[in-house]
């Protein structure tokens, strides 16, 4: 369907004057993919429409005296420009509604996806686990089972479905669902709250907040999404109401989260969160692999200017806890992001590794999810970076450069605009919650 | 106040949403469309057509510049950047704005008054 779209939006885009598309065909294209899910086709289509037309009408009130591209082809012929007709204007106008008309019925009649997808034939994995274990591999052909689907509280992973444009991609960015069985809550409750008395509202794209007790901003955590954009669908009350849920950890198991390190422990939980899920809101879901814009964080022109540093020795879990600061400097795997006084910010790290540095970058610029096309494994030190927020017009930090500014000049680092596929959670059912 | 300044007055909406959005930073096409409908409270979108057809314009006037021209190679987008003579007229425009603000809120007053 968004390929429809996109070919339409390119049609129309086509039909623009030589002189404005030749300026402007590229950032529109850039634009509408981004804006798509925030705008909506419609706004865009007729947005762009009516551009079609303004520019038009421009360029017949006020004719450009020098040549221009030619309309049909802009970059295949040129002809000498000698002022438009009001029949070839008219034949113009006739032919652009043409296509429109053509378009928008293409559209209407593009098959529907349905709204949930209960074909089990479309699943990929003999099991749920299965897929789960390698969420990016295409299973064989010969696995595909065609029994109904149900997640269960003591497996609350789900399938993995891809389309054939993304059958063969590995996702870049993926949720948490390892195999199961996955623990539960000895008991629950949930208790909606008003959701006005919910602290700080999540930013999301214009015109849409999300509270951060939510239930999609639950589901975010317990499957470790760290972008909005990878929990996809689901009714409207996801993001509105607002649930303060509490659970009893089973004594055994809270014997054993004693013991573990600290990650560790945050995945069972995640665990036991995603297991209510499925039990008391009665989700049901399934994985992709979708395409989606993205900043990739790829190394600027002039090189990374990163020195790889001895990596920090794995923790296990057991071993005596980290010493923090001693004579002024961070313990390894440590990122410290400082606040002065003129409102800019100074980073220090020791010996991390590029995904925390995507952490804290990803926390300042949240609009798309950031990929890591750098090709860096090791570990490395940032000494006194600093940056000043670009809503900041304070006139003491204009000369500390943005975040990304700083990443190009002090670590040889440019985040550049693409797309990637990333896994996504597709919510395909859920129930307001059972009562406690 | 300099002729060159009045003769850009009044600025559409859309003219001064971009200028306003361009006077936090350099930003790209999408980066405007956002800033933009975050400074409105989502109350006023952009879509991109209007966005060039505007930023064509402010080119042409020398309000806007190019900060750094595309490349391909990277996937570097154009950016755009407010100019000395753009920010002289948004301030201009924001003083115009202002003094209608308080006209209006003059006669509603006075309305309620005589009603």
């Amino acid at each position: 369907m968004h390929t429809l779209r996109r070919g339409i939006y390119h049609l129309l885009l086509r039909l623009h004057p030589g002189s404005f598309r030749a300026e402007f065909e590229r950032d529109m294209a850039l634009d509408f993919e981004d804006a798509t899910n925030t705008l909506g086709f419609t706004h865009l289509f007729l947005d762009a429409a009516v551009s079609l037309a303004r520019q038009w009408i421009a360029l017949a009130a006020y004719p450009a005296p020098a040549p221009r591209p030619s309309f049909l082809a802009g970059s295949y012929v040129a002809v000498r420009y000698a002022g438009f007709t009001p029949v070839q204007l008219g034949l113009g106008f006739i032919a652009s509604s043409m296509q429109l008309l053509l378009c928008m019925w293409a559209l209407n009649a593009a098959p529907k996806r349905p709204a949930k997808l209960s074909n089990a034939s479309q699943f990929f994995g003999a099991t749920p686990a299965a897929s789960n274990a390698t969420p990016g591999t295409p299973s064989p052909a010969g696995e595909s089972s065609g029994f109904p689907f149900e997640p269960s509280t003591s497996n609350a992973a789900f399938a993995s479905i891809r389309s054939p444009q993304t059958d063969q991609l590995k996702p870049e960015l993926l949720l948490f669902h390892p195999p199961g069985p996955y623990p539960s809550y000895e008991v629950a409750t949930i208790n909606p709250i008003d959701p006005e008395t919910a602290s700080t509202l999540v930013r999301l794209p214009p015109g849409v907040s999300l509270s951060p007790l939510s239930i999609r901003r639950y589901i975010m955590n317990a499957y470790r999404a760290i972008y909005p954009a990878q929990v996809i669908g689901g009714p409207d009350w996801l993001n509105k109401d607002a649930y303060r849920i509490s659970g009893k950890i089973p004594d055994d198991l809270a014997a054993a989260l004693q013991k573990m390190s600290r990650e560790q422990r945050a995945d069972r939980i995640r665990m036991m969160q995603q297991s209510l899920l499925v039990a008391r809101f009665h989700l049901q879901a399934h994985f992709e692999t979708r395409i989606l814009p993205v900043y990739a964080l790829v190394p600027a022109k002039g090189g990374m200017k990163i020195t790889p540093v001895v990596a920090p020795p794995e923790t296990k879990p057991g071993d005596p806890p980290v010493p923090s600061h001693s004579a002024g400097s961070l313990p390894p795997g440590t990122m410290m992001s400082t606040p002065k006084s003129d409102g800019s910010w100074v980073i220090n790290a020791h010996a991390i590794k590029m995904p925390l540095l995507i952490r804290v970058v990803a926390g300042n610029i949240s609009d798309r999810p950031i990929v890591d096309r750098t090709g860096f494994t090791g570990s490395f030190d940032i000494n006194n970076l600093a940056w000043a927020p670009l809503t900041d017009t304070a006139a003491n930090t204009a000369d500390t450069p943005s975040l990304v500014g700083a990443l190009k000049e002090g670590l040889g680092l440019a985040i550049v605009p693409t797309k990637a596929p990333i896994e996504v959670l597709v919510i395909d059912s859920i129930d307001r919650p059972t009562a406690n | 106040m300099p002729s060159d300044v009045q003769d850009h007055l009044p600025l559409s909406p859309a003219t001064l949403h971009v200028l306003l959005a361009l006077t936090g930073g350099e930003l790209h096409g999408y980066g405007i469309m956002l800033e933009a409908a975050r400074q409105s409270g989502g109350q006023y979108k952009i879509g991109p057509g209007t966005l060039y057809d505007n930023l064509k314009k402010l080119l042409t006037a020398g309000l806007v510049e190019e900060a750094q021209p595309e490349d391909p190679e990277t996937g570097a987008r154009r950016m755009f950047r407010i100019t000395t003579l753009g920010l002289a007229v948004l301030s201009a425009e924001t003083d115009r704005l202002t003094d209608v603000l308080r006209h209006a809120r003059r006669s509603i007053r006075l309305a309620e008054r005589r009603s």
